[in-house]
């Protein structure tokens, strides 16, 4: 078992349990931990290093912490229990001006706003609760375009970013790209985005909790909004919920479709929710000046802080924890806690975690394989082979009006909001078609041009040996593991079948795209 | 020899399969299929479904009045004709189902409650679980043209058709058109020796000693084993070509009529899609049930006049099921709108559905009124019924045990064979 070492100092190291999931091979625990990191495969060198030594592994994640491809993987997990990367808001391109080619550009912009300034805190290295007061966001060139922002730093792609439309300083509290997402009603009065804060930011759900509208007795006789008030049965939830929309009627539109409204902060509205919903904005029992205050409320909540551990390590065991998970979740909230709320450390303890590590498990909750998400498909394909299935330049992977996403497994935020664990018909379709491309680019562009994986193997055949070596390392690049007896025999009779017939481009085109999709490839 | 699930796989894409009884010991009818409608928004029942008018609690659509024929009940307007064409067409084989509690307001918890009879993420809903439990093997079990689907367990059953037409792209190759690196993807031939060497390394990666290897092993392969058969048809496949009704319709009736799917979902937006969601100006659910009602008479004169791989009639095997995610608060509020209540309605016609009847009911205070499962009839003595109750009977529609899927009871009233 690969221990890696403890950037905290105060934290201590993670004794792998005597009984419980036997953990991967060194190699591919080097796979797994540099897809969920940096969504690329481990180099030849990396592996190499491993093999030769697995306590390798030790120094390689922490740099694949420090990578800022962190940062990408950060956005695509979150994005799965965020879902804000969706493919429409109720404000679209043509409204500010942008051109069609811009649409998918425009709404991966302000869906990942807020996920964006999340994982700026952890690439960074800062404190979580800078989530809730941070006085900045990220931005990138098309958003400095349209919202009311300007830089903090220079820069062509994502950089920090402050807003100008006097909005407080609340972190994603006070994010457009959230609240497009999660839009209000001028009847819903902002209880839906007090509810998204709490599953978002405290892991409570209060949407979970049942309605039983049978045991409100006086809801039609009073009407709805003094119900909600009074009435025992709607306060359980409206009680925490009430003083949370109170506090967010800065973004309350008039117009919940006008771009303008959408756009602007609206200061001058903040007292409208006392007025509308009759109660002080507040936290739990804990009257807030303002949206700066309900955050700063909420960073000093215990749950915020138990909400981010079980958020990240669900993220990366790709499970959601369940009752026997708790010890594990709370050792990892002490840690949390005693690394100053910093997430990059906490996400050093859960790869260290037996959970994490799994290779083989026969009982218990733990998971051995995951499958590759589509990002995690898309970055590790185009780094391998140069193959990137866009369109048009949109990443066809990670799209769904025309593109593939949700049928690849992934989370679309709308319909589908959970990314699908086992293999399924139009995952297996995708796989197949971006394995097909890629074999394909790659096989061309290394028979032709000389690069890439396949680069300088025109000529030879198997059972050369310098085949048979650029082969077996090709194997292990893919699945971070050498190829069977059984496996080469079958490889190179595809191969020579394949060659015989259409020629040696095609007969490599057919064995990348055959590893593309082994299970131990579209799985880690 | 035993026959392997690629052959029965191919059969019943050959449509070899179609027909035959399947081997359900207590069933004397064919496998059932299912099309779910799902309509979005949260509809008002008492716009057509629900003729509450002896409520004084529920604000009533003025231009409304009570219709009846067949044994059920309903609303009448003059700005949605096709609701009573419909019932007065098809009454006979219609069930409308009252009082079915969703126990949430909002409309992501009211569409999982629904489909799932749970708000748990660990709920599979009732088509998921249908397509799973067929016992003859599909393509694409359960089919999401469109609309809210939940799986936790039964993922590898359930196929996504995509927003336009991303299914028989994939399906035909002409997705990789798509695509501004130049690729054409490979000859067939050398598609089909990587699919059986694929299909040989899955094999043995079926027998891993890591229970979870083994298992994404043997889905995977059945994947493979899907895609082919679908390949096979795909020429001969007419699928809709993007989100329109009439489009999901299209696709769903086709992939039920060649036994590719066992359960379909389609979703209906109303009106230049607005949904049911009438905060403001509630009179827009007569638009919107006006061009359900059209769909659906449309729909079952396409059911009973396509046959099945069996020569059979589609609309004598299928159930169709159309729902919303919650009601609305009885009371109109000063938009004209109505809120979200969560107490609804349902329809359900064709396949094994005892029809001409309406079971269930509201008390005066829009609550669902207690039920005697047996008989349909409201009943002091009896159940609320509830999103559960209603998934219950879909399942023993479709031959499954619904108490291994939940507590809840099937409503008997609703089944035509007991």
């Amino acid at each position: 078992m690969v221990i890696l070492p403890l950037l905290l100092a105060c934290a201590d190291p993670v004794v792998p349990p005597a009984e419980g999931p036997a953990p991967l091979d060194a190699p591919r625990l080097a796979r797994r931990l540099s897809l969920d990191l940096r969504g690329v495969l481990p180099s030849a060198e990396e592996l190499a290093a491993v093999r030769a030594d697995p306590a390798a592994l030790d120094a390689l994640a922490e740099g694949w912490l420090q990578d800022p491809r962190l940062e990408d993987r950060v956005v695509a997990l979150l994005h799965e229990r965020w879902h804000t990367r969706v493919d429409g808001f109720n404000a679209a391109w043509y409204d500010f001006g942008l051109a069609r080619e811009d649409e998918v550009a425009f709404e991966r912009a302000v869906g990942e706003e807020p996920l964006r300034l999340a994982a700026a805190l952890v690439v960074e290295d800062r404190p979580w609760s800078e989530l809730v007061t941070a006085g900045w966001t990220r931005a990138n060139p098309l958003l400095l375009q349209i919202w009311p922002l300007e830089p903090l730093e220079p820069g062509d792609g994502w950089v920090r970013a402050r807003w100008t439309d006097d909005r407080p300083e609340a972190g994603v509290l006070v994010s457009s790209g959230l609240w497009w997402r999660y839009p209000t009603t001028m009847f819903n009065l902002n209880r839906a985005r007090a509810a998204a804060i709490s599953r978002l930011l405290l892991c409570e759900d209060l949407l979970a909790r049942p309605v039983r509208l049978s045991e409100a007795a006086d809801l039609l006789s009073s009407g709805a909004e003094e119900a909600l008030r009074s009435d025992p049965a709607c306060l359980s939830c409206h009680a925490a919920l009430e003083p949370m929309a109170a506090a967010l009627f800065g973004f309350h539109w008039v117009d919940e479709y006008a771009a303008v409204e959408m756009t602007h902060y609206h200061p001058e509205r903040e007292p409208l929710g006392e007025r509308l919903l009759q109660v002080e904005p507040g936290f739990y029992g804990t009257p807030v000046a303002d949206l700066a205050g309900l955050g700063q409320a909420i960073a000093a909540d215990g749950r915020f802080e138990a909400c981010a551990v079980r958020t990240f390590a669900e993220a990366l065991w790709r499970r959601a924890a369940g009752p026997e998970d708790q010890p594990a979740l709370v050792a990892l909230r002490g840690d949390f806690r005693a690394a100053g709320m910093r997430v990059r450390p906490l996400l050093l303890r859960i790869v260290q975690s037996a959970e994490y590590q799994a290779g083989t498990v026969l009982e218990g909750p733990a998971q051995s394989r995951r499958l590759l998400s589509p990002d995690q498909l898309a970055s590790a394909v185009e780094e391998l082979t140069g193959y990137r299935w866009t369109w048009a330049g949109v990443d066809q992977l990670d799209e769904d009006e025309e593109g593939f996403r949700a049928l690849a497994g992934g989370v679309d935020g709308e319909e589908v909001l959970t990314p699908q664990r086992d293999p399924g018909l139009t995952w297996a379709l995708v796989l197949r078609r971006l394995a097909e491309a890629a074999g394909e680019h790659a096989a061309r562009v290394g028979l032709e041009e000389g690069a890439g994986p396949l680069a300088g193997l025109g000529g030879l055949t198997p059972g050369d040996p310098a085949f048979d070596e650029a082969y077996v390392a090709l194997v292990w690049r893919v699945v971070a593991r050498a190829p069977s007896a059984e496996e080469q025999a079958e490889d190179a009779a595809l191969w020579r079948a394949v060659a015989a017939e259409e020629g040696e481009q095609a007969a490599w085109a057919a064995l990348l795209s055959l590893w593309l999709r082994d299970l131990d490839a579209v799985t880690l | 020899m035993r026959p392997r699930r690629r052959d029965l796989l191919l059969g019943l894409g050959a449509g070899a399969l179609g027909g035959v009884l399947p081997l359900l010991g207590a069933t004397t009818h064919p496998e059932r299929r299912f099309l779910f409608v799902f309509c979005d928004g949260g509809w008002d029942p008492t716009y057509a479904l629900a003729p509450l008018f002896d409520n004084p609690n529920v604000d009533m659509d003025g231009g409304g009045e009570l219709a009846s024929a067949g044994g059920l009940r309903w609303v009448d307007g003059p700005d949605r004709p096709a609701v009573s064409a419909f019932f007065g067409a098809h009454a006979s084989r219609c069930a409308l189902v009252h009082g079915v509690e969703v126990r949430s307001v909002a409309h992501e918890r009211c569409r999982r409650i629904l489909m799932t009879g749970s708000a748990s993420e660990g709920a599979d809903d009732w088509g998921a679980i249908l397509g799973a439990g067929a016992a003859t093997p599909r393509a694409m079990p359960h089919l999401v043209v469109a609309g809210p689907a939940f799986t936790a367990r039964h993922t590898s059953a359930v196929v996504r058709a995509g927003r336009g037409t991303q299914l028989p792209e994939l399906l035909d190759g002409s997705a990789l058109l798509r695509s501004d690196l130049p690729v054409g993807g490979p000859s067939a031939a050398t598609h089909a020796a990587v699919e059986a060497t694929l299909a040989r390394r899955l094999e043995r990666q079926a027998g891993a000693v890591d229970p979870r290897t083994a298992a994404l092993a043997v889905q995977q392969r059945e994947a493979l084993e899907r895609m082919a058969v679908l390949e096979s048809q795909a020429g001969a496949l007419a699928f809709g070509a993007g989100e329109d009704f009439a489009d999901q319709l299209q696709t769903a009736v086709e992939c039920l009529r060649a036994g590719l799917s066992r359960s379909v979902l389609v979703r209906f937006a109303g009106l230049y899609d607005l949904t049911f969601d009438t905060h403001s100006a509630n009179t827009l659910q007569a638009s919107h049930f006006e061009l359900l009602f059209q769909a659906l008479g449309d729909l079952v004169d396409t059911l009973d006049t396509t046959p099945d791989a069996s020569g059979q009639p589609l609309g004598e095997g299928t159930t169709v099921v159309v729902v919303s995610e919650m009601g609305r608060y009885p009371r109109l509020n000063e938009q004209g709108g109505k809120h979200h209540w969560t107490v609804t309605s349902a329809l359900l016609f064709g396949a094994g559905v005892r029809g001409g009847q309406s079971v269930g009911g509201y008390t005066a205070a829009l609550q669902p009124a207690p039920t005697d499962l047996a008989t349909g009839l409201v009943d002091e003595a009896g159940e609320a019924l509830t999103a559960a109750h209603l998934g219950a009977t879909l399942l023993a529609l479709g031959d499954l045990d619904p108490a291994e899927h939940g507590s809840a009871a099937p409503i008997r009233a609703l089944l035509a064979d007991g």
